[in-house]
């Protein structure tokens, strides 16, 4: 079956093959990683990488977005009777106080 | 930045174990040193340098270390031939296997581990030269020499025919 000339590269390397080592203990990681976690258990902790450019792109948008959202949901009405800033304020001109009198005066 | 430890343990604690095994020949030894392999990267992270490699051969050369310690402290231990071989006599799909086994193992140290981190886990010769602190040109030749006395000792088991490699 076998002849006892020197090995080529090529059977040598079959032969290296040839020697299985067994597979790793499931329970390897145990002792130093505790008991398995449940997968959903991951959702707590897990993190992701996302490059600043990338990152800095997406909160713009998510601005622009808040904006533009805030913007619909308001009645144009209330767009107009915005606040006031002290820059629409100014002195008046000529002050002509009205008197209001109510339905009881009368009597 | 430093990989997370349940990471690194996922991604390579199946090599390491196959290597330490490979070296030991022994389950039971293979799984301990495994464990303190990681363990010494837990400990102490900080002392791993990307600059010097990466962490794949770092841990293994945690771990090549840990078996050459282990070589030292129990030399006794590694199995006996003999018992390798009544098992080969007993099972014949097995004996190619143990023939190649014994025949790696009278192989020397230095030789051995280039030989396995090469072939059964698929190192480069640079990765090798980090893993054992050498240079590349001495592990090219150290796996040179390895696999010409691997030609002859395993000259006995010449497949006959073209093997599918």
């Amino acid at each position: 079956m076998f002849e006892n000339d020197e090995l080529t590269d090529r059977e040598l390397d079959y032969l290296l093959k040839q020697w299985h080592a067994p597979g790793a203990p499931e329970g390897l990681g145990r002792f130093l990683l505790g008991p398995p976690k449940p997968w959903y258990s991951r959702l707590w902790t897990a993190s992701i990488r996302i490059p600043l450019p990338v990152a800095a792109v997406m909160l713009l948008l998510l601005g622009f977005l808040v904006v533009q959202l805030r913007r619909a949901e308001l009645p144009p009405a209330a767009i107009e009777n915005a606040p006031l800033g002290f820059k629409e304020l100014h002195p008046v001109a000529e002050f002509k106080p009205r008197i209001i009198r109510g339905a009881s005066a009368d009597n | 930045m430093r990989p997370a430890p349940e990471k690194l343990f996922d991604e390579h604690h199946r090599a390491v174990f196959g290597f330490i095994y490979r070296l030991t020949r022994r389950e039971d030894l293979a799984e301990d040193l495994t464990q303190e392999s990681f363990l010494a990267y837990m400990r102490s992270p900080e002392r791993f340098d990307h600059r010097r490699g990466s962490v794949k051969t770092y841990l293994f050369a945690i771990a090549r270390n840990l078996v050459l310690k282990q070589y030292r402290d129990h030399r006794a231990e590694a199995p006996l031939e003999e018992d390798r071989l009544q098992e080969a006599d007993r099972n014949f799909d097995t004996a190619l296997s143990i023939a190649v086994e014994l025949a790696i193992a009278a192989l020397p140290h230095l030789q051995q581990e280039a030989l396995i981190l090469f072939t059964y886990e698929g190192f480069t010769l640079e990765e090798i030269a980090s893993v054992t602190g050498s240079e590349v040109g001495t592990v090219k030749s150290r796996l040179h020499r390895a696999r010409e006395n691997l030609k002859r000792s395993l000259a006995p088991y010449k497949p006959v025919g073209e093997p599918h490699v």
